[in-house]
């Protein structure tokens, strides 16, 4: 654990002053991209530094970070690989909290950017600039008013902040990410692409967001790890406080390998990356499906208690179908209690409805979407349920009262909609924005509530 | 006896990546680690002479730093009842060692208990380049190459990951027992998981170990054949 690491990337990612090294106003330019996000983020002290200009889109320049005439929190550097040594090392002089390196063009072009990468991680770390990057996309914090990441810009994504953090080795990932659960109504905390990791790694930025008080769920990409011992303790340590979703690329194995004890020979990265997960209780999805689905379950819902789930639906085929996924995934379809059915009963017609587990609401629920509402809540309160999956009818009156009663009980309860985004577009807006999990395949929903009991089952270790 | 600093210590000096069976098990007794009682012979009366005091039945195997596969080399002998079974193990396995592997140096041959038999286990480390040390249990003998009925703990294991090792395997059943048979004694190998543990988070020189088999027993469990391998 490093304190002082962490303390360190806070003040990056809540820089009130920000130097943009390479600002122009260039219609088309990163330059002035960047500009004009920060300065519409909120960005309170913005410092273009421009030699050749007075001013930038009406901001006052400098020629250089040296001439800016306060602390500098983070600069953030949109020149070419070649003058980056030059200017971090002009930046630990000036005490600037820390740079992002955008240029591309160091360790992944061979030995000698490696070299110069590992340089400019040397000297900004011993000089108190911590390094994010080279060759990343930057980070995201809309709390603090800073956004140093060019497609959040382009997009338009909304920025009012949120719970979810994230970091990932993939720069397009954390775009996709912030898009697309952007879309089932997530916000974000703070998220960070990591590039090549000369200073600042995977392991850092788990163990801040891991701190952060404002990140309730952590989201991740990864494809290696710089120093695997301190990820390992890192996540070990924050997962018992909050969940950590992490897509693992390249987990493919390469034939077999050469090693002088059985041990060596089977002891495959992917072997080891899956003990890593189960040991630290981290949640290893597998596709950005299964990230969005999961994430979207973990920042909504509360954890449930155990691993029993009670269906609820409207059309009666699909709930056995939906309970085999539920067996499969490693969750119990319990009896309800007597009382339970009991009262379901005198809310449910007789003809056209059962009740027990899964419980069908039929046809009746069509004619009095109320009913939804009701079950829903008569079956929360059964002692023998840790979470409820509806299977619900793409009614928009069935589904707000289905989004009325998730509000109300304590019980997580995912909704699986029977219409295809494609057909239905306008239903999941409506789920989404009224911070509704929602699914449209009901074995998405039943993976998602699975992984959150995996992980309650992983607390109580 | 010699602790495990000084038996590595003996194998850098002479350069050696790969420490013998009975430094292995040198080793593994010094971290407390069962094992069945190892002596070197370099002669036939002194093996005949080892085996008395050991008890019968016994086994002989072949030590050469040449000879990593024993068997295959006819340089194993099991079940040896009297001084006379031993004598003749002891001719026959130097004689078809030297014929198989004439450039071999045979620095003697070693007499072992013969631990009566149990499940067959394994416990292994080895170094992962991103995490370090890790260690292994699973189905044990040969069963190993074939099922691959393994599971991975990055170190240090906690007591519960110890656990966990070892009811993740596929044949967890088998532990508990199966058809009659009584339960292995899961708890005698999760201390030796945990044994290595420590002893592999605190000496980074050690790269990989099998331990394979370890014959688990209602009460305790006993390693059968180790191997110890140093890295860089």
């Amino acid at each position: 654990m490093s304190a002082e690491t962490v303390e360190q990337i806070r003040r990056i990612f809540n820089a009130e002053s920000v130097a943009l090294v390479g600002a122009t106003d260039k219609e088309g330019s990163f330059g002035r991209l960047f500009l004009e996000g920060m300065r519409d983020a909120g960005c309170k002290k913005l410092y273009p530094v421009n030699p050749k200009r007075e001013e930038v889109l009406g901001i006052k320049a400098y020629p250089s970070i040296s001439a800016v005439p306060e602390k500098v929190d983070a600069a953030i550097l949109l020149t070419p690989p070649d003058a980056v040594l030059g200017l971090v090392k002009e930046c630990v002089a000036n005490q600037v909290g820390g740079v992002v390196v955008f240029a591309s063009g160091f360790g992944e072009m061979g030995a000698e950017g490696k070299e110069l990468e590992r340089e400019i991680g040397r000297v900004g770390h011993e000089g108190g600039t911590r390094v994010i990057g080279p060759n990343c996309l930057g980070f995201f914090n809309p709390k603090a008013g800073v956004v140093t990441y060019p497609q959040v810009l382009m997009k338009g994504v909304p920025t009012e902040a949120g719970t979810i953090g994230g970091f990932s080795q993939s720069g397009s990932f954390v775009d996709y990410l912030v898009w697309f659960l952007s879309t089932k109504g997530v916000r974000f905390s703070s998220v960070v692409s990591c590039g090549n990791e000369c200073d600042l790694a995977a392991e850092d930025y788990l163990e801040y967001l891991g701190q952060d008080e404002n990140t309730k769920v952590i989201v991740s990409y990864m494809e290696g790890v710089k120093n695997g011992r301190r990820f390992f303790e890192v996540a070990r340590e924050v997962s018992r406080r909050k969940p950590i979703i992490l897509w693992k690329g390249g987990m493919s194995e390469q034939g077999a390998r050469a090693a002088a004890s059985h041990t060596g020979a089977l002891a495959g990265s992917a072997a080891i990356w899956q003990a890593m997960f189960k040991q630290t209780g981290i949640i290893n999805v597998t596709t950005v499906d299964e990230v969005v689905e999961c994430a979207v379950a973990f920042n909504f819902l509360p954890l449930p208690k155990g691993r029993r789930i009670a269906l609820i639906g409207g059309q009666g085929g699909t709930g056995v179908g939906t309970a085999d996924n539920c067996y499969a995934a490693g969750l119990e379809l319990p009896k309800l209690e007597e009382r339970t059915v009991a009262r379901l009963r005198e809310i449910l017609p007789p003809v056209g409805t059962s009740v027990g587990n899964p419980t069908d609401t039929g046809v009746a629920s069509l004619l009095d979407p109320s009913l939804y509402e009701k079950a829903i809540e008569i079956v929360a309160d059964d002692q023998n349920i840790d979470m409820l999956l509806v299977i619900a009818t793409p009614v928009p009156a069935c589904l707000e009262y289905v989004a009325t009663a998730a509000k109300k009980i304590s019980k997580p309860l995912a909704v699986s909609v029977f219409a295809l985004p494609e057909s239905e577009p306008g239903i999941y807006q409506f789920l989404s924005e009224r911070q509704v999990a929602a699914y449209s395949d009901p074995k998405r929903a039943v993976n998602a509530l699975a992984r959150m009991a995996e992980y309650a089952a992983f607390l109580k270790e | 006896m010699a602790n495990a600093i000084e038996i590595i210590g003996n194998a850098r000096k002479e350069s050696r990546a790969i420490l013998t069976e009975m430094e292995s098990k040198q080793l593994l007794a010094s971290l407390g680690i069962p094992t069945t009682q190892v002596e070197l012979a370099t002669s036939r009366e002194e093996a005949v002479a080892f085996s008395k005091t050991i008890g019968y039945p016994c086994v002989l195997k072949v030590s050469s730093h040449d000879i990593s596969h024993k068997s295959d080399a006819g340089g194993v002998k099991v079940g040896l009842k009297n001084d006379e079974e031993v004598a003749a193990a002891y001719d026959a396995i130097k004689a078809s060692c030297l014929t198989k592997f004439p450039q071999a140096v045979i620095e003697g041959v070693t007499v072992q208990t013969m631990a009566k038999p149990g499940l067959e286990v394994i416990v292994g480390m080895a170094t992962d380049p991103q995490f370090g040390p890790v260690l292994m249990f699973g189905l044990g003998g040969v069963w190993v190459e074939v099922l691959k009925d393994v599971s991975f703990k990055i170190a240090p294991l906690t007591k519960s990951d110890a656990a966990m090792a070892v009811r993740e395997i596929r044949a967890s059943k088998l532990l508990d027992g199966f058809r009659g048979s009584e339960p292995v004694d899961t708890a005698a190998l999760e201390d030796i998981l945990l044994r290595i543990s420590d002893f592999v988070t605190t000496t980074p020189e050690v790269k990989e170990m099998d331990l394979n088999p370890i014959f688990a027993y209602p009460n305790g469990a006993i390693a059968v054949d180790a191997r110890v391998i140093l890295g860089e």
